[in-house]
């Protein structure tokens, strides 16, 4: 082996001024070989980037088997060092080659994006103290804004090379990398030692910056006798049982999706200023910045006057001489944004200042500023593109299960095909493609109907449309899923539109989801402000959780997941005393019914010994037992918590402070008149059954009743009608009979206690009348102009 | 926000000296050491002044808060640009203390202060009379007392307004003119004592307490004049912890108490503080806690810290534990509002009750304490 060199260039991805130095590198080098770190398997077709596309585009890697599902992207703009040196490359006519591991590696597992601006969680530790460190000697606060100032700047690119390798060396140390990257850097050495092996020319690799050191030292110990020939690239270990689908394609990419303040597999901030800044430099990109926010905030009628955009202009360019900048950098217009523009403390921190998607709480102008960087740009592919697989994929579902997209369509869901139809079509939905409407059927996953009707044709967009959803990944379910997981990710503040969410998952039969969004809608659920909403929530949830076998979704962790974040929210929202609206009395005991429901379902599972939902059931009793004791809660409430602890018997016997039926009755001795109703109300909306039929209970009421003198009765009656609402029509006949009997007037029929009134009379207003009419006699006998009362009825 | 440790250089016989007192030395080295370009009025240039709050180890400055440096930069520039700065926040998050380094940075004083308040007037503001001269001389400069704002306007300096909304609105209006045009008028003087010209260098830092809105709310045309800046608690649990720590064990020595309160109260204290904190970062991470109502600052904190030492070492002669931790916080912050009550409460039955180790097995036991 010779004494040469490779020139490996470590670069962040999506760093305008990597991707500079790398063009310049190349332009002056002239290397015959360009190694760059990308998906091997696609080196086959790499003309296919070179069809004119428009950018950001992707090359989207899948495997998909049975049990398998892996999808990775790769993506490009053009400010991209990769995407840079692949058409300089190309222009100069050297040899171009991806040299990383495909994206269906098991080494890339949890890595949705292979060019993700993050160090992996054990290398993020190191990363993060030396930054931190850096920072304070700088005086700069975060990876952005640290980066920026060090590398952003314009100036001379080739000073930039010595700089970042040290920078690179740093941040790496001798940290020798997960088993994963370890696997991914033998495979890029060894192509080097393969180019470095031919001897007929230089050979320029361009890597991640955490790589860059490791391969500078690894490639001269790759296998001398492999490098005869090009690296073999891996393939997927498929056997007869399996069959595995994997391959690479390119697809369409946007902006939204590169920007880290959406979160996930992300992999930069501010996509579109970085662009500004590759076109025109940090001055240029000023200019667009501020021209962008200033549009932007008037369009949605923000403050942004002449005065405000010189003062932040001039902020801006304070800042930039504080800090040493020739021109004010991305931090710099940003902190200019906030000391300027807003006019009010903050509830959240700056979004600059952070990673991941923008907390709730920051100001609006903030959130639009963010987003007018993130840009709307989308990618466009030529038309020669080589159309995704997820096109053909689609035609083979479909095809095999008999459906053929034109006309009107009755599927029936008690038959197992029937069912596999509904859930394709259910599919396409989801992805939004034109043409498949679902005129009929049931709008719960686990309803009674038993079938659907569905509106299906062909128009001209549809293919469009499956083209761009070819972006989501390579067949209908993991397409499916990974829009799905976007939706639910959006909506994941709003707990009755992710119930909603989820249950269109059972409809289309998605039942497994990343673990990253697992936590994030664990953490959404964990913020979530209303009570009834959780329980509506779980009302929907739990019976698909526990009852879902047909569907597919029995179990399902992402299920179990939601429910048992819902199931801590909701005690914790419902053990606080407060005031229950009468508009909303009706979803609150509803929300206590699921909740009770819950722990009702999982007392018994634990019979059975199920494990697959973690819920500490004491816990529950506790705050039903708490809240029925608090004298300052909402009756209504109050009742259903004594409701729920009488219908769990089997469980609030080994509670210590537990309320058995004359504790109950006690309980409800100590509520004032007007809101007896209410509790009564809410302990027959949680314990009916136990209840209705309960001699000792009749009986209690009936006294509580009596005990009542004539305005509080009246200030109780309509509650208490309200109350025994909740009892079914023959439930309350049997009461009515009970009751006569406890009065011993069983001559009379039921139906004299249950029938309306004559003449539809309101019950209530009678009663008024009634007791006006007693005044009256009252009044009477008081001047002596009649019997007084007790003579009367003698 | 909090103030790191104070360096003792200062006379013995004042009880808090100014920090251009306490820091005097440091502002000397920076003074002398200063060779970049300072805005016109200034006694440091923006680098030196940034040194001076956030410290530079190379000059032996120290760092005298915990703060984003991005923060204390924006901050500078307002200043330097000639608008008025507006520090906003929960209370106890050292908003004053920052003002008066900005100050003591800028101008080399931080004296010039205005405290508001609902009787605060005009007079007290910009100036008065010395009525006997006047009496006797009629309208003249020697006859004119001096506020704060006509101080910092005569001499380019820098003025502090604390808790400016708790001023009536019409008296935080007498500084619009100021803060636009730069001059005050003095009717009752003629020629040329009619106008004070503010001379470079003058500018107002203002403070308001987030709790406090809706007291005096601001104008629109006085917040147009304000750059505001939100000043937040700790967002990082180390260096809180580490500054309850520090400045609880300060404040025990100097109550004469051996015993420091140990690690595992004080990272109970903080983790209980920062989950029951309106404004953190809390809220997504572990996040859905209620609120309380009353004030959980890093300096409320530490106060209880101390209460925990004094308590455990006066009545036991021992360190702190657990249960003292419970009885403090239901005294000294929950105090006698019911509904924080309740939320504590709820806080220890819901999510103490979940936490794992033996420190919180004992905080969650010691729960009866609590009112």
């Amino acid at each position: 082996m010779s004494a040469r060199e490779p020139c490996i260039v470590g670069v962040r991805h999506h760093s305008p001024a990597c991707a500079r130095l790398v063009a310049a590198r190349i332009a002056a080098l002239r290397p015959r070989y360009v190694l760059i770190e990308g998906p091997a398997d696609f080196n086959g077709r790499l003309d296919e980037l070179f069809l004119g596309h428009a950018l950001p585009l992707a090359i989207y890697s899948y495997l998909s088997g049975a049990g398998v599902q892996r999808g990775s992207w790769t993506p490009f703009a053009e400010h991209s060092p990769e995407w840079q040196a692949l058409t300089t490359a190309r222009a100069i006519g050297a040899q171009l080659r991806f040299i990383d591991l495909p994206a269906w590696h098991s080494a890339m597992d949890d890595q949705p994006n292979r060019y993700a601006d993050a160090p992996e969680a054990d290398h993020e530790a190191r990363a993060e103290a030396y930054e931190r460190a850096l920072g304070e000697r700088l005086a700069i606060d975060g990876r952005d804004a640290l980066w920026d100032h060090l590398f952003e700047q314009d100036g001379d690119v080739d000073a930039l090379a010595l700089p970042l390798d040290t920078h690179f060396r740093q941040l790496r140390g001798d940290d020798p990398g997960s088993p994963g990257n370890a696997a991914r850097e033998t495979m890029m050495a060894r192509w080097i030692a393969w180019a470095m092996a031919r001897g007929d020319g230089e050979v320029l690799v361009v890597c991640g910056g955490y790589h860059a050191p490791a391969l500078a030292r690894r490639w001269r110990d790759a296998d001398v006798a492999a490098t005869r020939d090009e690296p073999a690239v891996p393939k997927p270990p498929a056997t007869e049982e399996t069959p595995l689908r994997h391959g690479s394609f390119l697809v369409p990419y946007s902006f939204k999706r590169l920007d880290a303040f959406q979160g996930y597999a992300s992999g930069m901030s501010s996509p579109l200023y970085y662009q500004w800044l590759w076109e025109d430099g940090s001055a240029g990109a000023g200019r667009q910045l501020l021209r962008g926010i200033a549009e932007r905030l008037r369009a949605r009628r923000l403050t942004a006057s002449t005065a405000d955009l010189i003062a932040l202009q001039t902020h801006a360019l304070g800042l930039a001489r504080l800090r040493g900048h020739a021109e004010p950098l991305r931090a710099d217009w940003l902190d200019a944004v906030a000391a300027a523009l807003l006019k009010d403390a903050q509830e959240a921190p700056l979004p600059w200042t952070y990673r991941g998607t923008i907390r709730p709480g920051t100001a609006p102008l903030l959130v639009e500023v963010m987003d007018v960087l993130a840009g709307d740009r989308r990618g466009r592919l030529a038309p020669a593109t080589p159309r995704p697989p997820l096109l053909d994929s689609v035609e083979q579902e479909l095809a095999a299960l008999g459906i053929t997209l034109d006309g009107e369509r009755e599927i029936d869901l008690l038959v197992p095909h029937g069912r596999r139809q509904s859930r394709v079509l259910h599919r396409l939905l989801l992805l939004g493609i034109p043409g498949v409407t679902r005129v009929q059927g049931p709008s719960l996953a686990l309803s009674g109907e038993r079938s659907e009707r569905w509106r299906l044709a062909q128009p001209l967009e549809q293919q469009a449309a499956l083209i761009e959803a070819g972006a989501y990944g390579a067949t209908l379910a993991d397409a499916a899923r990974a829009l799905l997981e976007e939706k639910l990710r959006s909506v994941r503040d709003d707990v009755v539109a992710l119930a909603q969410g989820l249950n269109t998952a059972a409809l289309a039969g998605l039942a497994a989801v990343g673990d990253a969004l697992l936590a994030d809608l664990r953490a959404a659920i964990a913020t979530a402000p209303r009570f009834d909403a959780l329980g509506q929530a779980l009302g929907v949830l739990y019976p698909l959780f526990r009852h879902g076998e047909l569907l597919d979704v029995a179990g399902a962790p992402l299920l179990a997941a939601v429910i048992e974040a819902a199931y801590d929210r909701a005690l914790w929202l419902y053990e606080p005393p407060a005031a229950i609206a009468e508009a909303e009395s009706f979803a609150h005991l509803r929300a206590v019914i699921a909740l009770r429901d819950l722990v009702r379902g999982r007392h018994a599972d634990a019979g059975e010994g199920r494990q697959d939902l973690q819920l500490e059931l004491p816990r529950a009793l506790a705050v039903f037992a708490r809240k029925a004791h608090d004298t300052g809660a909402a009756p209504l409430s109050r009742g259903a918590a004594l409701g729920a602890l009488l219908s769990l018997p089997q469980l609030s016997q080994d509670m210590a402070d537990t309320v058995d039926l004359t504790a109950a009755i006690a309980l409800l001795g100590g509520i004032a008149a007007a809101s007896l109703g209410d509790a009564v109300a809410g302990l027959l909306a949680l314990a009916r059954e136990q209840l209705a039929q309960e001699p000792a209970f009749i009986a209690g009421i009936d006294a509580l009743v009596a005990a009542l003198d004539d305005t509080d009765f009246l200030r109780a009656l309509p509650a208490l009608r309200g109350a025994f609402a909740w009892l079914p029509a023959r439930e309350r006949g049997r009461l009515a009979s009970a009751l006569l009997q406890l009065h011993d007037a069983t001559h009379l029929s039921q139906r004299a206690l249950t029938a309306p009134l004559a003449g539809d009379a309101d019950a209530v207003a009678l009663a008024r009348l009634a007791q006006q009419e007693r005044r009256v006699w009252d009044a009477l006998a008081h001047w002596g102009l009649v019997a007084a009362d007790t003579e009367r009825a003698a | 926000m909090m103030a790191t440790k104070r360096t003792e250089s200062a006379a013995p016989a004042l009880q808090r000296p100014p920090a251009e007192i306490l820091h005097a030395d440091e502002l000397q080295r920076l003074a002398a050491a200063d060779r970049d370009p300072r805005p016109p009025g200034w006694a440091l240039s923006l680098k030196a002044a940034r040194a001076f709050v956030l410290g530079d180890a190379t000059l032996g400055i120290t760092r005298k808060i915990v703060a984003p440096a991005a923060a204390i930069e924006r901050m500078l520039v307002t200043l330097a640009t000639g608008r008025g700065l507006m520090l906003v926040g929960e209370p106890g998050t050292a908003k004053s203390l920052l003002s008066e380094l900005l100050a003591t940075a800028v101008c080399g004083v931080s004296t010039l202060t205005i405290q508001g308040g609902a009787s605060i007037t005009e007079d007290q503001i910009k100036y008065s009379w010395n009525y006997a001269l006047l009496i006797n001389e009629g309208p003249s400069p020697r006859v004119l007392v001096p506020a704060p704002l006509y101080q910092g306007m005569r001499d380019g300096r820098i003025v502090r307004f604390e808790e400016i909304t708790r001023a009536p609105l019409e008296v935080q209006d007498c500084l619009l003119g100021m803060l636009s045009d730069r001059v005050m008028a003095v009717p009752e003087l003629a020629g040329e004592h009619a106008m004070l010209y503010a001379r470079e260098g003058f500018n107002i830092i203002a403070t308001a307490n987030t709790r406090d809105r809706g007291v005096n709310e601001m104008s629109a045309a006085l917040k147009r004049r304000f750059d505001f800046e939100t000043v937040f608690p700790i967002l990082d649990y180390e260096r809180e912890l580490a500054l309850v720590q520090q400045a609880s064990a300060d404040l025990l020595a100097r109550s004469g108490i051996p015993e420091s309160v140990p690690e595992p109260v004080l990272e109970l204290l903080v983790t209980t503080f920062r989950d029951l904190r309106a404004n953190g970062e809390n809220g997504r991470r572990d996040g859905g806690m209620d609120t309380l109502n009353a004030v959980m600052s890093t300096a409320e904190a530490v106060n209880v810290a101390h209460a925990v030492g004094v308590r455990a070492w006066f009545l036991e002669q021992r360190a702190g534990s657990e249960a003292d931790l419970v009885d403090c916080i239901a005294g000294t912050v929950v105090k006698d509002d019911a509904d924080d009550r309740a939320k504590l409460r709820r806080y220890f039955e819901q999510k103490v009750a979940k936490k794992t180790g033996a420190h919180w097995r004992a905080y969650f036991e010691a729960r009866h304490r609590l009112p």
